[in-house]
């Protein structure tokens, strides 16, 4: 209530503010107009009679800590009549800032630096520049699903096991042949599209082929799922402008491994679960061919009929990336 | 750092009267009575939180049957544990209301260094379950006298005499710990309901709590005045049972404060007894400094002045105080550690 007062009458009379110069001969002045020794003072307020010369001769360095002085000014101030805030003012503007580092006021103050714009910018462009990360991190990590190849012209030939019905074929097969086809222009463009592979032959002659052997289809089905990146059994995608070589790769897989190849141009990949057990998958192009295999101790490579051996590269999570020349 | 982007570290200095949220960096936030208002649907027997802090104390004592207004806490520590978990949760939210996400701050909590260990565990998980990410507890003298700008962390004695709603805390500190600490279950609370029996005895009229604290802000004193203050208030007359008007002045509310004024000054005298002597003679040149909305009664620094002999000082803003100390306690925990202070 009291405080209540004190600033409305602070506000009704702004220009009567009072302000003291110098707090010791305010204190001096103020006690010997009053006709009150120093002595009578500190009895009345329990202070020392040193502790009121101090204040009185600004000898702040024999003074405790600021805290305590601004208590014993508003306590002689209020005895004495004086205007206690401007006494602790006049206090506050004498003392170095440093002394009153514990106070309330400079605590805040280096407070609010912590809210600084250049603390909250700097924290959203990280977050932002790690958003990105991720996103191109997941990009790069999914790349036959989502990426379509920057040009228009290309063949793709995909298999549905689940589409074929000819079950006669006893060997489980894949070849995959790479060969050149000025022809094809006209493209089933993207490498997930369920087009029978039937019709896709009968747009275009097949400058890819691929057969599967769908007696084991389930079981390719089944290992497919197993890969979480993967989501078709086997997508081929190449370039009709690539050159092709005459290098063959042979990868045979005895457990649910998955490859990404690239030939010497990165037209060609082939990217999925390579299907079914023991199906050797045939690969034409220009050497040389970066792999990157999963489960790469279940594959064996055959690279233009003579055995490779890939073991050196596999990584203790069982994934090898290297290069075949 | 992330943790900081989303929510900012509070200290709450949740008292019996008011709950009061220093936010790290913005200062203080909140200050609200700690009172609810609960609404009960009849028919089923639901309770449905109706209001929170100043809405809610309004309500206090003229509430409908169907309606509590009620303060879940009670001599410094819970009384009601659902309620006060679901309050902290609103004054949490409020300070964030403008942030996306729902907010998990680390939050300091001020607990009276008189709570057992149960209540200490009640405060926290009550904190924990409102939200927050981390919770800490500091003793409340500790606060406050880092909120008043103490040098707490030299070696020499600072005592602190802190007056709350609920309870006082009276405490000797040097080099950051607390040397001696009592709590006594008196502060404004029982202001208010000395005055409530005063009046009801003298004069045989019954007001109610909020017309006590009214007069207690207005015009009590602690200590004997040269002027007479006069206010004039509205109560039931018992005998009668309709309402009357009647004037109290200052001298009436010094009577009716005398029992609990005096078990304030016997805390302090105690904790005095108990000092160890080099520390003593440190408070005895330094002074007792008055802290928490108890010190804002008139000439509360005069009687222990009288009454010990000591030089008695009132801190800046004394009602922040807790908060502010619980606010740069957070920033010593980061820049120190947790062991820096005895916190828990």
């Amino acid at each position: 209530m009291n405080q209540e007062s004190e600033t409305e009458s602070v506000e009704m009379e702004p220009e009567q503010q009072v302000r003291y110069d110098s707090v010791g001969d305010t204190l001096r002045n103020a006690r010997e107009q009053q006709q009150i020794s120093a002595v009578d003072l500190s009895d009345k307020l329990k202070l020392s009679t040193q502790l009121i010369q101090a204040l009185e001769s600004e000898d702040f360095d024999a003074l405790p800590a600021p805290t305590f002085v601004r208590g014993y000014l508003r306590a002689i101030g209020s005895e004495l009549g004086l205007d206690t805030d401007a006494l602790v003012e006049a206090y506050s503007n004498r003392v170095p800032e440093d002394e009153l580092a514990l106070s309330s006021t400079s605590t805040a103050a280096r407070q609010r630096s912590s809210k600084d714009p250049l603390m909250v910018w700097s924290t959203v462009a990280i977050v932002v520049v790690l958003t990105v990360l991720v996103v191109v991190w997941s990009l790069g990590f999914f790349p036959g699903q989502d990426k379509p190849e920057p040009q228009a012209n290309q063949e793709v030939e995909q298999q549905q096991p689940e589409s074929e019905s000819d079950a006669d074929q006893g060997l489980p097969d894949i070849q995959i042949q790479l060969e050149e086809s000025d022809t094809a222009a006209t493209g089933n463009s993207a490498a997930v599209a369920p087009s029978e592979p039937v019709d896709s032959e009968s747009e275009s002659e097949p400058s890819v082929t691929a057969d599967a052997d769908d007696t084991e289809s389930e079981e390719a089905t089944q290992e497919a799922s197993s890969a979480p990146t993967l989501s078709t059994n086997q997508v081929a995608t190449i370039h009709p402008e690539a050159p092709v070589g005459d290098d063959t790769l042979v990868l045979t897989m005895t457990g649910s491994s998955w490859a990404e190849v690239k030939d010497a141009n990165e037209y060609a990949h082939v990217f999925g679960t390579i299907g079914p057990r023991n199906s050797p998958l045939r690969l034409t192009g220009k050497a040389p061919f970066d792999l990157f295999l999963g489960d790469a101790r279940q594959v064996a490579i055959t690279y233009n009929d003579r055995s490779f051996d890939h073991s050196s590269y596999i990584r203790s999570n069982n994934v090898a990336q290297f290069r075949v020349k | 750092m992330f943790g900081r982007f989303f929510s900012n570290d509070l200290s709450i200095d949740l008292g019996t009267a008011n709950t009061l949220i220093y936010s790290r960096g913005e200062g203080m936030v909140l200050d609200e009575p700690s009172v609810v208002a609960i609404r009960r649907d009849p028919a089923s027997g639901a309770s449905k939180l109706e209001a929170f802090g100043t809405d809610a104390k309004r309500m206090l004592g003229r509430t409908p049957d169907n309606m509590k207004a009620i303060r879940p806490m009670k001599d410094g520590v819970i009384a009601d544990f659902t309620i006060t978990e679901k309050m902290l949760q609103h004054f949490i939210r409020k300070v964030h209301s403008t942030r996306m996400f729902k907010p998990s701050p680390r939050v300091l909590v001020c607990v009276p260094c008189g709570a057992t260990q149960v209540e200490r565990r009640a405060i926290r998980e009550s904190v924990l379950g409102a939200g927050a990410r981390k919770a800490f507890l500091i003793e409340e003298p500790m606060a406050a006298a880092i909120g008043a700008g103490m040098p707490v962390d030299e070696a020499r004695g600072s005592m602190v005499l802190d007056i709350g709603g609920g309870t006082s805390e009276v405490a000797v500190m040097s080099l950051n710990g607390i040397v001696y600490s009592s709590s006594v279950r008196i502060g404004g609370d029982r202001f208010d309901e000395a005055i409530v029996s005063y009046i009801r005895r003298n004069y045989g009229i019954l007001i109610g709590e909020a017309t006590a604290e009214r007069i207690k802000h207005q015009i009590a004193t602690a200590y004997p005045g040269k002027e007479l203050n006069e206010m004039e208030v509205k109560g039931r007359n018992l005998s009668e049972g309709v309402p009357r008007s009647f004037t109290v002045n200052s001298n009436e509310i010094l009577e009716a404060l005398q029992e609990p004024l005096y078990g304030i000054v016997a805390a302090v005298k105690t904790a005095l007894e108990a000092t160890p002597p080099e520390l003593g003679a440190d408070v005895a040149e330094r002074g007792i400094v008055l802290t928490g909305g108890g010190a804002l009664l008139n000439d509360l620094d005069r009687l222990i002045m009288e009454e010990t002999g000591l030089p008695v000082l009132i801190a800046e803003d004394p009602l922040t105080c807790v908060a502010r100390g619980g606010g740069r306690v957070i920033e010593l925990i980061d820049e120190h550690g947790a062991e820096f202070f005895s916190i828990e």
